[in-house]
């Protein structure tokens, strides 16, 4: 693998002329600094999927594989797999790898991770782990995985982020909630770690022994910056070299794009789709016409331009912009239902609906949420329809969402590269008090059958035809009004180079260099 | 309280109250630990991802943090660790509490007691300047800054300093406690720290200074017609030594009282403060943990404050009988 | 607040600062009736809706129809600050009756049985008095919910210590008084001698108290807004405060108009508070 790459490379070098190779070159050496919002709890990426300790994860361990830029599973410690013709059986064949104390990485280690550590303590681990009936290690390079089930999203769910692999002669016999190297990491990945002064900043620095090509910078330095402004602050200043779109303050996005000095993007990578969920609990919202009217209340566009500062895309659909083949033209809610206040009117009118009142739950930490809440308030005024926001402590609104304790609920939900992962949940048919799936009561067999259908095609054209269907039922229904798909930014030192060489943008810092 | 001075009587009384203590440290327990187990919401969906869990995998998470034990259990539970010097385990940082909460503490003293060296210092000079000339221009001012600093929210004041010198003048860091780029030594490196406080020192001062002028002021225009220091400027003795030496020496007292009774709220200023500069300190460790639910680490932090609060108030007590030999404890 | 406001002063020197006082005091009483008639006149002071929303987010202060400016939202800050005045009031008028009520009656009852009651009665006030209000406030705000009866409940019932203190002090000093024990002797019931008897005479210092409660009770509530945690239904300053963090290089007037208006009101009620502390009794010394 790598020798080809040098060979590749010398090529183009040489095809390229010498001067513009040499100023194209990844040189070695520095050191960078990505801001975090808050301090992670821990470093132990297998037992948590919380944002910055994922963040540090990424760059300390390593997985079976990982989504390049395009979101194409590549092998990392698999070198090769293979599935078997029943879509049942996956076979994977790892590199010679080590952990950063020097034991090489084995299949066993790679058993004991999924089956000790990330089957009880990873939350989206368990997504696959329910589908999978075995894993072996018939020899010390091989890991096979044997499923219940045909179940396409597996591989994508085995990255880093999902299944970090740890040592398992470091947390065999221990309970992996305690052991102290959460504190202390020892993984696989391109870095090592350093130190963590708690609250302030985690310190890594390049393993000279990755078993791909190793990390160019020296050392890569997470530091904590929970306040909003002053993380645009510090990178205008130079003590910072990353601000991901996770933390990034949108109103500060214009300012630092101006800055010669800083580079800023703006993509569409995971989709991650924000909508408001619509209790049909509510006689009043049971009412097809009255979700409709809702839709034409809402001004979704002031809500991305103002709430999201402009990091959005109105929403075109229930799945999203982020899978083609989930989207149809004809059903697209922007055409279907632009922002038309006098035609919500009637529609209530038709409904017999007036004076109507509505509770508005959502997660207090999230400050886009509440923004849009006002807009909302002030849409929802206009048709004669009064907002009660009520802005909760997280575990408070998934209790009172699922539970259905709420008229209006401002949600954000991540594909993780699926719709069948991410989305199919929200309009599936569910139990009340189930949480994280349907919380809206709309319950139609015909969807149920034609998503659960869509989740086993692995043939995407027939999988459209199936979506086509659902998208047309959805459109009319409207039992959660989808507001906008999410765009990632990342604001960065302009000298940085090699950042986004991945999907997720938290992967792949191995590739990250200081040009001079 | 018990008549007779001296150490003996001092430690004596100092023990007592330290035993008094005991039951009121066990109430703050017994309050904090209830209205916190009764509160909404469920800590479990916290440690939990956003995602569908199995209704096992939720009871098998309650179960290893102890939640699936009644509030009366937990709470005995949580008292007998306690006593034996242990606050529980973070549920979001998977640490003792101890360690995490003694990480951040040495940064927040930091603060708080530079706070109140110069709150005090500051606060001491502008009173004594003030009360020298009762009602010239000065002590107009020192009062009307007085007033002032008693009224503006601290952590509004660190917003517009941020703005001020960090955004518009550039001249200070806006937050964080150190630079993470240079790796500074010696004294490159206090200076940077010093740089990093100054912005949070003054937004959290401001209103101590102004509480300690006001009182010095005070204090000191009541002693200074007292007969002592009538006979003091009799005696020939300088205006100045006069006020320096016997004036302050009496008005020590009411100032050594209000830092000491004021403490609790140096500690909510500070939490207030961190947050807006992001100071990785105690303060911003309960605001995070707010979020995550994380009920140790929030007992625990309000116990350990409680604590220091009943031993700065004995403190004060004792630091204000050995200034006041009239006093009788 | 044990931040006492000494005044003690004797001589000739003082009597100036007895009327420097005095004026303050009026200076303060001004404030306060501005700002209760700007809150009662809200919606007539107001030139916009305060919840109402626009494209035109962050028209710099002197905009035409928005004098100082508008927010990301295009929301009118000058129509919010005015809105903002009436919770403000409200939380702080109400905090602080509620905080006074429960003082006099722990400190009334504390006071005038002694004994074992006044033990554990003082015990409680302690308890609450070492326990960080603000922290614990932030705690319960944030898990019981931050709607306007929540906060005004939550500040008052951690308010009250010092109240309770002073009422206590002032009943045994007066319980030994003769004219109390002339009501005894008549046979006037304990509820009655507390009330109508004793009250009315300690009554002054604790509406001094009362009048500094309420400035700690807004800048409390403010603090409370500023962690996202006041009334989410209604425009305040605390909460403006809030949402301006994140645009403070953008729109500096987001962070500054609003904490003026916090400063100005709270400065308002300390005034009135020190000037009414010297005019009641000059050697009173609240608090501490």
């Amino acid at each position: 693998m790598r020798t080809p790459l040098v060979l590749l490379a010398l090529t183009l070098a040489w095809l390229f002329g010498h001067a513009l190779a040499q100023a194209e070159t990844p040189t070695p050496g520095g050191t960078a600094i990505v801001v975090l919002g808050s301090d992670p709890e821990h470093l132990n990426a297998a037992i948590s999927t919380g944002y910055p300790i994922g963040a540090v994860g990424a760059s300390l361990y390593s997985a079976l594989v990982y989504l390049d830029r395009d979101g194409v599973p590549r092998g990392e410690l698999a070198e090769s797999w293979t599935v078997s013709d029943d879509d049942r059986v996956y076979t994977f064949t790892l590199r010679p790898a080590t952990f950063h104390d020097g034991t090489p990485v084995t299949s066993a280690d790679v058993v004991f991770t999924m089956e000790e550590v990330l089957a009880p303590n990873h939350g989206r681990f368990l997504n696959a782990y329910r589908n999978i009936a075995s894993i072996t290690a018939p020899d010390d390079a091989t890991v096979v995985i044997e499923l219940t089930q045909p179940y396409a999203p597996l591989i994508n769910l085995l990255t880093v982020f999902e299944a970090p692999i740890l040592p398992k002669h470091v947390f065999e016999g221990t309970d992996p909630l305690t052991n102290p190297a959460n504190e202390a990491p020892i993984g696989s990945g391109p870095f090592r770690f350093v130190e963590w002064v708690r609250g302030e900043r985690v310190t890594l620095e390049r393993f000279e022994d990755y078993f791909l090509d190793n990390a160019l910078l020296d050392r890569l330095i997470y530091r904590v910056v929970p306040q909003d402004a002053a993380r645009s602050v510090a990178l205008e200043v130079g003590e910072a070299d990353v601000v991901w779109g996770f933390y990034m303050p949108p109103a500060d996005l214009d300012r630092l794009d101006a800055n010669p000095n800083i580079e800023v993007w703006k993509g569409l990578t995971i989709p991650s789709l924000y909508f408001v969920f619509v209790n049909t609990d509510n006689p009043a919202l049971d009412d097809v016409r009255v979700r409709q009217a809702l839709m034409f209340a809402i001004d979704r566009e002031q809500i991305v331009e103002q709430a999201q500062g402009g990091l959005g895309e109105v929403a075109g659909g229930p799945f999203g912009a982020g899978f083609a083949y989930a989207y149809d033209e004809a059903t697209d809610y922007r055409t279907l239902y632009p922002f038309d206040p006098e035609r919500a009117r009637e529609l209530l009118a038709e409904a017999g609906v007036g004076d109507l009142t509505l509770t508005f739950v959502y997660d207090s930490a999230r400050g886009a949420f509440a923004a849009a809440a006002e807009i909302m308030r002030d849409n929802l005024r206009q048709v004669g329809i009064t907002l009660n926001v009520q802005p909760v402590e997280r575990s408070v609104m998934v209790e009172r969402v699922y539970g259905r304790d709420y008229d209006l609920s401002m949600q954000s939900f991540t594909s993780s590269g699926d719709p069948a992962i991410g989305y199919h949940r929200i309009y599936l048919s569910a139990e009340r008090g189930a949480n994280f799936v349907n919380a809206t009561g709309y319950a139609n067999a015909e969807v149920d059958e034609l998503l659960n259908a869509a989740a086993g095609l692995a043939d995407r054209d027939a999988r459209a035809a199936a979506y086509t269907e659902v998208l047309a039922i959805l459109a009319n229904d409207v039992p959660t009004l989808a507001i906008f798909d999410e765009l990632s930014t990342q604001a960065a030192a302009a000298n940085l180079r090699g950042l986004l060489v991945r999907f997720d943008q938290r992967d792949g810092l191995e590739y990250a260099w200081l040009a001079p | 309280m018990s008549a007779g001075r001296g150490t003996k009587a001092l430690g004596a009384y100092a023990l007592e109250r330290l035993v008094n203590a005991v039951p009121l440290v066990l109430g703050v327990i017994v309050v904090n630990f209830l209205l916190i187990s009764l509160a909404p919401g469920d800590p479990v969906t916290a440690l939990i991802g956003e995602f569908p869990a199995p209704p096992e995998y939720v009871e098998r998470v309650r179960a290893q943090y102890g939640l699936d034990q009644s509030v009366p259990e937990r709470l005995v539970r949580y008292l007998g660790s306690v006593v034996r010097g242990d606050l529980g385990f973070s549920f979001a940082n998977r640490q003792p509490v101890l360690d995490l909460v003694v990480q951040r503490l040495g940064r927040t003293m930091l603060l708080m007691l530079t706070t109140v060296v110069l709150a005090t210092f500051v606060g001491v000079v502008l009173g004594v300047w003030a009360a020298r000339r009762p009602n010239s221009a000065v002590d107009g001012g020192a009062t009307g800054f007085a007033l002032a600093g008693y009224s503006i929210p601290e952590f509004w004041l660190g917003q517009i300093l941020i703005l001020v010198f960090a955004v518009w003048l550039g001249w200070l860091p806006a937050g964080g406690f150190r630079s993470i780029r240079a790796e500074y030594v010696g004294l490159d490196a206090v200076w940077d720290q010093a740089r990093h406080m100054i912005l949070p020192v003054l937004a959290l001062s401001f209103r101590y200074m102004a509480i300690t002028t006001r009182l010095t002021r005070a204090s000191l225009l009541e002693v200074m017609n007292a007969d002592y220091i009538l006979a003091a400027r009799a005696r020939g003795l300088s205006e100045r030594r006069v006020l320096w030496e016997h004036g302050l020496r009496a008005a020590a007292l009411p100032i050594i009282t209000v830092i000491g009774y004021n403490f609790s709220f140096i500690v909510a200023g500070s939490a207030l403060v961190e947050t807006v500069f992001g100071w990785p300190g105690v303060g911003r460790l309960m605001y995070d943990s707010i979020f995550t639910r994380d009920y140790p680490v929030l007992l625990g932090i309000l116990l350990l404050v409680s604590i220091t609060v009943i031993l700065v108030n004995l403190v004060t007590d004792i630091a204000y009988a050995l200034a006041d030999p009239r006093v009788r404890y | 607040m044990a931040a006492s406001a000494p005044a003690a002063t004797v001589g000739a020197a003082a009597v100036w600062g007895q009327l420097m006082r005095q004026r303050r005091g009026l200076l303060g009483l001004a404030m306060i009736v501005v700002l209760a008639l700007v809150a009662i006149l809200a919606p007539w002071l107001a030139p916009h809706d305060p919840f109402s929303t626009s494209r035109n987010a962050f028209l710099p202060p002197g905009s035409a129809g928005h004098l100082l400016g508008t927010d990301h939202l295009g929301r009118d800050v000058l129509s919010g600050v005015i809105y903002g005045s009436r919770v403000s009031l409200i939380v702080g008028l109400a905090a602080a009756f509620t905080a006074t009520v429960i003082g006099i009656l722990v400190g009334a009852v504390s006071g005038f049985f002694g004994g074992l009651v006044d033990e554990i009665l003082m015990r409680i006030t302690e308890l609450f008095q070492i326990i960080p209000r603000f922290v614990l406030a932030l705690i319960v705000v944030a898990f019981f919910g931050s709607g306007l009866f929540n906060l005004i409940l939550v500040i008052g019932i951690l308010s009250w210590p010092q109240t309770a203190r002073l009422v206590r002090s002032q009943f045994l000093r007066h319980r030994t008084l003769p004219y109390v024990d002339a009501a005894r002797v008549l046979g006037m019931r304990p509820v009655r001698i507390i009330f109508r008897e004793i009250l009315p005479n300690v009554l002054a210092p604790v509406i001094v108290v009362a009048s500094l409660d309420i400035a700690q009770a807004i800048l409390l509530e403010a603090s409370l807004g500023f962690f996202g945690l006041g009334d989410p239904n209604l425009r305040s300053w605390g909460g403006m405060l809030n949402t301006a963090q994140g645009y403070v290089q953008r729109a500096w007037w987001m962070s500054v108009f609003p904490g003026v208006a916090i400063s100005l009101a709270v400065l308002g009620f300390n005034l009135f508070g020190d000037g009414l502390n010297d005019a009641t009794d000059p050697r009173l010394r609240s608090g501490s």
